[in-house]
């Protein structure tokens, strides 16, 4: 017992002596660090705008979770911003600082520490270095990063707008209406994942902006009607399905504006771009050995995943896009008059790769035994257990909707034969 | 054993790290270049010696039962005693040790001393022992070091050495422009430097019987009173 008493005596005055000798060396060393600390951080905070005089300004931290710290430069140069986010694909913090100069524009991106795949860090900034904020792109292939990163600059781009005049493009002024537009397009994390294209050259000059939703299900146009700015959705085949005033109502039928449906549905370049890209994708999975196959088919105002329908030899080829875990699946059914789905490609998908006990996960949509499912199936055989993919279910639920659409495709443009 | 010999054996007959194998990750882990290996050697040195005497002089007032535990929390301490100064007065040399100097806490070499050494020697003894482990240590380290940094890296000491810039070997560990270290070196410079110790030594090894169990390193866990004869090679 005098020996376990003593043991424990000796072994705690040790440890009170250890705790008390480290106190002592922190209180002389901390403000030291405290201050190394501070001054990397304004190096790297100079770094970001160089010739630049920082100030720190002042926000409620509670409304902007995202944002470390927002610096002003004296000289009027721009802002710098430390951002954080922890929601990165392997749950790790996510820091980065970006400057923007006081058109809005981002002209540096660093990340310090970036805990996912690596190269991606490089291709963010790539992405986004001279874009204006708020940003919309997203990164193919790092969705759950993409939407983090993006919010935390919106964020950003929020507190800048307290600080300086920012002026925000018509079409991204837009991008709220998406969602409720475009439900189909949405992602697994309900985002839209929009990407601005660029206006083409002859293009009527009430087109003010035009941008597409990651899956290319669609367009989302902005118009300029006398003063009114007026959002116009747009089937991929350059058809007007929706339009209406910046706030959401509905502005379809109403004849003031029946120019402005006709300027956005002469944008054919861009509509036919879309649909050579289809073709193309068509001939590399062998659906059809040329171009000249595939004649399009339009079947009026419609508004869903389906992206082209084109008139084959075989069938009726029908061309659906919808968002997987990694962003866009394209898949195509060639469906004939009796049903029958006489052909199957995954055009295109950037899915998860193999895992490293052989499953494929949801890559498995281009494998040929994937397509090998349907073989002597019909629209109405076909059910969810034919498309489901284990241990795949974003990839799946793509499958699924994109299944869905085309089959609602498939009975319009069968009862409008009849 | 003299004191001298108390001093030297930790330099080449008794190295931590080409003969005991002590400190091995460490070792392989930063010897891409020879800062970090001073870097590394100067800390370790500090927290062995230090460790070493405060051990010694406790050495009769702790427990045996309890013996491990405390010579952690001494040993503990120093390490983060040094980490602390290092950040706060040496930042540029800090930063790449960081994570290897709170790992001198595992480090077998103070942990080692301090149970075969220190906790039975008197505080002069346990002091030279330190200061000659912690010479062999740093010998091991920055000869593997210079190894890796002149012939992977083509300099020393940051330094580019003209004609060997253009005919680096990389993958000997050095850090290219995408920082990255390369082990396969750090194992292969490692070897080469046991075989090298090993030879020398062979030519110099003693009869297990000369030996006695007061120099063995497995006394402790032995049940032998004397070792097997053997006859000098």
């Amino acid at each position: 017992m005098n020996k376990s008493i003593k043991s424990i005596i000796v072994l705690t005055c040790i440890c009170l002596v250890v705790a008390l000798s480290l106190s002592l060396v922190n209180s002389i060393t901390a403000p030291v660090i405290s201050k190394h600390a501070g001054d990397e951080a304004a190096k790297k905070l100079a770094v970001m705008l160089p010739g630049s005089d920082l100030e720190k300004l002042e926000f409620d931290n509670g409304k902007f979770p995202s944002i470390v710290g927002a610096y002003r430069d004296k000289g009027g140069k721009g802002f710098v911003f430390e951002l954080q986010t922890n929601k990165g694909y392997t749950g790790g913090d996510i820091y980065f600082l970006a400057a923007v100069d006081l058109s809005g524009k981002i002209i540096k991106l660093e990340f310090n520490n970036y805990p996912e795949t690596r190269g991606t860090a490089d291709a963010f900034v790539n992405l986004y270095t001279n874009k204006n904020i708020p940003v919309t792109d997203t990164l193919g292939g790092a969705t759950v990063a993409s939407g983090a990163i993006k919010n935390a600059i919106i964020e950003a781009s929020e507190l800048f707008s307290n600080y300086a005049t920012l002026e925000v493009s018509d079409i991204v002024s837009a991008y709220p209406l998406m969602p409720s537009i475009m439900p189909y397009a949405k992602t697994e994390s309900g985002d839209i994942g929009q990407k601005e294209l660029e206006i083409p050259d002859g293009a009527p000059s009430t087109i003010t902006g035009i941008a597409t939703p990651s899956t290319g299900a669609g367009y989302i146009v902005t118009a300029k009607s006398g003063e009114e700015l007026l959002v116009l959705g747009v089937n991929p085949y350059g058809k007007v399905f929706y339009m209406s005033d910046i706030d959401g109502n509905d502005m379809l039928q109403n004849p003031d504006h029946a120019q402005i449906i006709e300027d956005v549905e002469s944008l054919e370049s861009i509509y036919k771009k879309n649909h050579n890209s289809i073709t193309d994708l068509m001939i590399k999975k062998e659906i059809i050995a040329s171009a000249d196959e595939a004649k399009e088919v339009d079947f009026g105002k419609i508004s869903s995943n389906v992206v082209a329908v084109y008139e084959l030899t075989n069938g009726t080829a029908f061309i659906a896009a919808a968002s997987g875990y990694s962003g866009r699946i394209t898949v195509c059914y060639v469906i004939d008059s009796d049903g029958n789905v006489v052909d199957y490609a995954t055009l295109e998908q950037t899915e998860t790769e193999n895992h490293y006990d052989g499953t494929a996960y949801g890559t498995e949509i281009s494998f040929n035994s994937y397509a090998g499912r349907f073989d002597g199936l019909t629209v109405d055989t076909i059910t969810d257990e034919t498309l489901l993919i284990a241990g795949a279910t974003y990839t799946t639920n793509a499958t699924k909707n994109a299944w869905n659409d085309i089959k609602e495709a498939y009975a319009a443009l069968t009862q409008e034969a009849e | 054993m003299n004191r001298s010999s108390v001093l030297l054996k930790g330099i080449i007959k008794e190295n931590p790290v080409l003969v005991l194998l002590l400190g091995t990750c460490p070792t392989i882990a930063i010897t891409y270049n020879v800062m970090n290996a001073l870097g590394m050697a100067v800390s370790a040195a500090i927290v062995l010696i230090c460790s070493n005497i405060a051990i010694s002089l406790l050495r009769k007032l702790i427990p045996a039962n309890v013996r491990i535990p405390c010579y952690i929390v001494i040993i503990a301490g120093f390490v983060t005693i040094v980490q602390m100064l290092c950040e706060a007065y040496f930042p540029a040399i800090y930063k790449p040790l960081e994570l290897f100097i709170s790992l001198i806490v595992v480090n077998c070499i103070i942990l080692g001393r301090a149970e075969m050494y220190a906790s039975k020697n008197s505080v002069l003894d346990s002091f030279l022992d330190a200061v000659g482990m912690a010479i062999g240590f740093a010998v091991a380290l920055i000869a593997m070091a210079s190894i890796r940094e002149i012939f992977g890296s083509g300099s020393f000491l940051g330094f580019e050495i003209p004609i060997l810039k253009d005919y680096n070997i990389p993958i000997l560990g050095a850090v290219p422009p995408n920082g990255k270290v390369y082990g396969f070196g750090g194992f292969f410079v490692f070897a080469i430097l046991i075989a090298i110790v090993n030879k020398i030594m062979s030519k110099k090894k003693k009869p297990k019987a000369e030996f006695g169990c007061e120099g063995c390193p497995m006394a402790d866990s032995c049940n032998k009173t004397e070792c097997e004869k053997e006859e000098a090679e």
